[in-house]
């Protein structure tokens, strides 16, 4: 390796497969929903799962490995945020706050409850002439979700909110209530473990 | 000899943010720069697992689902945890003996009774539900405390998912689980 190689970032901030939502501060549309919701109007909490579901789910998934057991999961959060609104103080994004709540209800959820197993996702059956090529590539990303899913739980839950959804080192540290030294320790040994659960 | 580079640094020169001199050291020192190098190998592999797009409709059914279970919850949550596994509790158990026991329903070499199609149930020693409504079940006996019908047909009807999945396998136990039947 040479020190120019280091001028190119492989790191988060480096162009890749499209991120999950970046979480930073408290969003204004977020706020407005917010407040609606402590005035007692529950429609308003749709607007925030409408926002914020796909991150949740996706970040679900990664966690469990399966569709039913995201879907449960990401539903279970949202529900505890919504239970929890009134604890919101706003001076985080509201994605980092329910991140927190999503990791926390992956963390509780027992995976004995459930055999994990991969959902045939719907895009594979279209047919064409890259399915070979997409079915190596869906092959190899289940071979590394899988890998994921059987990393430490903290070591996990580091690597899926850096990874996947661009959060700092910081904001990582807030939602899994860690310190920043921590985080980073926690990041290096998953990425490590991960190479090592693939047999590279 | 200088010191390796700790994790961190690693983690920072990971991201493109290390210091000039940790750049030198990475430069200098074969050791960090493997170590770093195994580990950007596990980002690249990271970064390339995607997770299975659900379709366009999941997202509608999705937030229309935690709409219901917000609605739900809300006013019956209290009300249902006090009362229902008593209700539950009575209800599984007159069915058990109401059904049962009739007159046609205990006669030896009966086929096995079928489960319903829609209790999707944990295995029995796992479901601690289960041992709360057997415990009120054997507590005193249960036509003493029976509900009057409509009350238990409109509580009934205003079920989870989860708390019909209890009442299932409550249902479930009685129909199946008690050999001496
Ligand atoms: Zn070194």
């Amino acid at each position: 390796m040479t020190v120019d190689a280091l001028a190119i970032p492989v790191g988060l901030a480096a162009a890749g497969p499209p991120r999950d939502a970046v979480a930073r501060g408290l969003r204004e549309d977020d706020r407005e929903a917010i407040e609606a919701c402590r005035q007692g109007e529950r429609e308003a909490f749709d607007r925030l799962v409408e926002r914020y579901q796909r991150d949740v789910y996706r970040l679900c998934y990664r966690y469990v490995n399966n569709h039913q057991d995201a879907n449960d999961m990401a539903q279970e959060a949202f529900l505890k945020a919504y239970r929890a609104l009134s604890r919101f103080r706003g001076d985080s994004a509201f994605s980092t706050w329910l991140y927190r709540i999503a990791v926390n209800t992956c963390l509780n959820f027992r995976a004995a409850r459930r055999v994990p197993q991969e959902e045939l996702s719907e895009h594979l059956a279209d047919g064409g002439a890259g399915v070979a090529e997409r079915m190596q590539e869906d092959e190899r990303s289940a071979q590394v979700r899988k890998a994921v899913a059987r990393l430490p739980e903290k070591q996990r839950a580091t690597l899926i909110l850096k990874i996947y959804h661009d959060l700092t080192h910081e904001e990582v540290a807030r939602v899994l209530g860690a310190s920043v030294g921590t985080v980073k320790a926690n990041l290096f040994h998953a990425l490590g473990n991960l190479r090592k659960l693939m047999g590279v | 000899m200088r010191t390796h580079l700790t994790d961190d640094m690693l983690v920072e020169a990971l991201d493109g943010l290390g210091s000039a001199e940790v750049r030198r050291h990475l430069g200098a020192c074969p050791e960090c720069a493997a170590r770093l190098d195994e580990v950007r190998l596990g980002l690249e592999m990271a970064q390339a697992a995607e997770v299975p797009e659900p379709p366009p409709r999941y997202w509608e059914v999705f937030r229309r689902q935690v709409g219901r279970r917000i609605s739900e919850e809300a006013p019956a949550r209290r009300a249902v945890a006090f009362w229902l596994f008593p209700a539950l509790a009575t209800l599984a158990v007159l069915i058990a003996l109401g059904i049962l026991r009739g007159p046609n329903a205990s006669q030896p070499g009966e086929p096995a009774v079928t489960l319903p199609a829609w209790s999707a149930l944990p295995p029995a020693e796992e479901d601690e539900g289960l041992e709360v409504l057997q415990a009120l079940a054997a507590e005193g006996d249960p036509l003493d405390a029976a509900l009057p019908p409509q009350t238990v047909a409109g509580e009934l009807s205003q079920l989870s998912d989860e708390e019909s999945e209890v009442l299932a396998d409550a249902l479930r136990h009685e129909l199946t689980g008690g050999e001496a039947l």
